[in-house]
């Protein structure tokens, strides 16, 4: 049990810039990331407005596509 | 627009029968269903689909071909015309699709369901025809991924939040070609990659079981493919795609 923790610490990142918060966004909306990497992910986004908006646009294209395909059928 | 009468229409008995034979004429053994005692009193739609399939593999019964074709060819059009966006090439899916099970139903192991054996077989048959029929139409994701600066920060900066501003434009049937246009443009995997994650909402891992690829692999196809419509989005708006 104790080793499969300090794995799991082990596996966390810390998101320290853009490029690495940009990595981690499907993992992010998928709900896959470790907590910690998670509560280093969006405290970049606290800083950071450029990946607010990265973020916020991947998102939406993401509801565009839905839609769009949805419609289709 | 689909024509849904279509694929009604592929499961009336009458065009069933016809596909029987023209896959025992193309399958070439042309062996006639044997008769055995083993059919007799057999209710085959009340039967499972793995039944039937071991029924059709063992005795080539007719009967069971035309009830697997029946209660399966609407799902097989479904799919087919969600991966291949095109009502003829769905068509000729089923077709392809009803082929191969009347050929690998020996090979059906029962390992797994019949209705994943199948719906991998017509993910595979409508890639193929994807392939032939879009062949030279995509385009390179390269421009379209994200770039950084050394440090790691975004190298257009700002990175400009037009997530409210495309709502203006989504019902803009110009709007709507674009983004036609870009799923077009997706090499076919990658295009059912997004179809099979936005539309069918599958797992990642279920999306990689279908396709035989990892689950990291169907990730950084979707991510890539997202990346790409995105970009192409943030240009029409003006903006940079990166
Ligand atoms: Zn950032």
């Amino acid at each position: 049990m104790v080793k499969r923790v300090s794995t799991r610490r082990a596996r966390a990142r810390k998101v320290d810039t853009c490029k690495e918060a940009t990595s981690l966004i499907i993992d992010y909306l998928n709900d896959e990331l470790k907590p910690e990497t998670t509560l280093s992910f969006e405290r970049h986004l606290g800083m950071c407005s450029d990946c607010v908006a990265f973020l916020n646009t991947y998102k939406k294209t993401i509801q565009i596509t839905q839609s769009f395909l949805r419609k289709k059928t | 627009m689909i024509n849904v009468n279509r694929a009604v229409n592929k499961s009336n008995m009458e065009e069933n029968a016809p596909l029987f034979y023209r896959a025992q004429e193309i399958d070439g053994l042309g062996p006639q269903m044997k008769y055995s005692k083993d059919l007799e009193g057999i209710n085959r739609k009340g039967s499972s689909d793995e039944e039937l399939v071991r029924l059709f593999a063992k005795y080539r019964d007719e009967e069971s071909f035309n009830e697997i074709v029946n209660r399966s060819s609407d799902k097989v059009y479904r799919i087919a015309l969600k991966l291949t966006d095109n009502i003829s090439d769905a068509e000729d899916v089923i077709q392809e699709v009803f082929i191969l099970v009347y050929k690998k139903a020996k090979t059906f192991r029962g390992e797994s369901r019949f209705s994943t054996w199948l719906y991998r077989l017509t993910v595979n048959v409508a890639l193929t025809k994807l392939r032939q029929s879009k062949r030279g139409k995509e385009v390179s994701l390269d421009g379209y991924m994200p770039k950084f600066r050394e440090d790691g920060h975004h190298l257009v900066r700002p990175v400009v939040d037009w997530s409210q501003e495309v709502d203006k434009l989504v019902l803009n049937k110009e709007f709507r070609q674009l983004i036609q246009q870009a799923m077009d443009q997706l090499q076919p995997v990658d295009r059912a990659v997004v179809v099979m994650s936005d539309l069918e909402e599958m797992s990642n891992r279920e999306i990689g079981e279908l396709l035989g690829l990892s689950v990291q692999a169907v990730k950084a196809r979707l991510h890539r493919a997202r990346l790409f419509l995105r970009g192409r989005l943030a240009i029409r708006l003006g903006y940079s795609p990166t």
